[in-house]
């Protein structure tokens, strides 16, 4: 146990801010929102850690739960609170920001926002730069399909950018 | 389109916070971690608690309270007690689907594994439970002239009465239990949709 509490406090520090990003581009820019549901990806891990099995590198195990808890998260939420989100509504940060990190965010946010859920979660790991081979690992799809499916997001994503 | 990729890109890389986590929260995660394992389990096993409990009542009764001397009163019985005795064996089942789920698994795995899941949970919540509910019924109904016997008749008319009133009571409750679990399972359809390999026609969607 005593061994276990080491290694979730070192990843929890290692991968927080990759976690928080990825909820937070989930959560289209909502920090609040990311904030819980990161809560939640952590609160995972500690119960997935007993089963870990050292198969996959410890990011890659962390990025499946971000995923799954992500999928989960909003479906759960809605069930229990009658939680929504607000489709048309892509609220950005109350950080202490200047007006220009802002507006970065909101941009950044704004496009990841529009996407389908699942491909939300994709182009964030390919902006991650992660290889191809790991997301198919993540997402349990074939790397000929994470290519396609990348290849059409990238398509939407532009067309959002230029529509602005 | 590379260029684009590019921006969002550098707006990723800069919107990173540079916060790593604090190790202080870590005590509070692992508190909630087993709090929410312990509430799950508690959950779960209160339902088969109160079904244990019912069912020896029940049992207890129809062995040591009164004498089943008819045939009728004898199919009432066994039809009730093993009405409840197969959901508890069902709930049983349930915690053991729900142990299977890994979310460590990939994104297609787990959420197939959640499919799984939820569509037992409909099965059993709806079909099954409707089924052991009018067994269930039919057993208590059938214990008629059994409680002649013993209660006069304002009494049993009061607890045939109520019965009835109860089971429209717990019809309602399955109703909206299905109703919960079809929104879930039209939610992880629509997941699983999204995870299966791109079909080329769906090129139009971007439209």
């Amino acid at each position: 146990m005593s061994d276990n509490k080491e290694i979730f406090e070192s990843l929890y520090h290692e991968y927080h801010p990759m976690v928080l990003q990825l909820c937070r581009g989930y959560m289209k820019g909502d920090v609040d929102l990311a904030r819980d549901l990161v809560q939640e990806v952590f609160i995972n891990t500690w119960s997935a850690l007993q089963k870990f099995r050292n198969e996959a590198a410890y990011k890659t195990w962390i990025y499946r739960i971000t995923v799954n808890t992500c999928l989960n998260y909003i479906r759960d939420r809605k069930n229990k609170l009658s939680f929504q989100i607000n489709e048309d509504q892509y609220a950005c940060p109350a950080e202490e920001t200047t007006f220009s990190s802002e507006k970065h965010h909101e941009i950044l946010y704004n496009a990841i926002g529009q996407l389908k859920e699942v491909d939300r979660l994709i182009i964030m790991m390919v902006l991650d730069e992660l290889a191809y081979e790991e997301i198919s690992t993540i997402m349990g799809m074939s790397e000929g399909a994470v290519r396609v499916r990348i290849s059409r997001i990238k398509k939407k994503l532009k067309k959002i950018m230029e529509n602005g | 389109m590379d260029n684009q990729i590019e921006t969002l890109k550098n707006l990723w890389e800069n919107s990173r916070s540079k916060e790593s986590g604090d190790s202080a929260n870590t005590g509070h995660i692992i508190k909630m971690a087993k709090e929410k394992m312990k509430r799950t389990r508690r959950m779960q096993l209160d339902t088969i608690l109160i079904l244990s409990i019912t069912l020896a009542i029940i049992a207890l009764y129809f062995t040591q309270v009164v004498q089943l001397n008819e045939t009728l009163s004898r199919i009432g019985a066994v039809l009730m007690t093993g009405g409840l005795a197969v959901r508890i064996l069902i709930d049983c089942y349930s915690i053991y689907l729900s142990s299977k789920l890994d979310p460590a698994d990939s994104a297609f795995n787990s959420n197939r594994a959640t499919l799984v899941y939820h569509r037992f949970r409909k099965l059993i919540n709806g079909p099954v439970t409707v089924v052991i509910l009018l067994l269930y019924s039919v057993g208590f109904y059938m214990l008629t002239p059994l409680f002649y016997r013993i209660f006069n008749l304002p009494v049993l008319i009061l607890i045939d009465a109520s019965y009835g009133v109860i089971a429209f009571i717990f019809i309602g409750y399955i109703r909206r239990t299905i109703r919960q679990e079809m929104s879930i399972l039209r939610e992880i359809m629509q997941i699983e949709e999204e995870l299966s390999d791109p079909q080329p026609y769906l090129d139009k969607e971007i439209d």
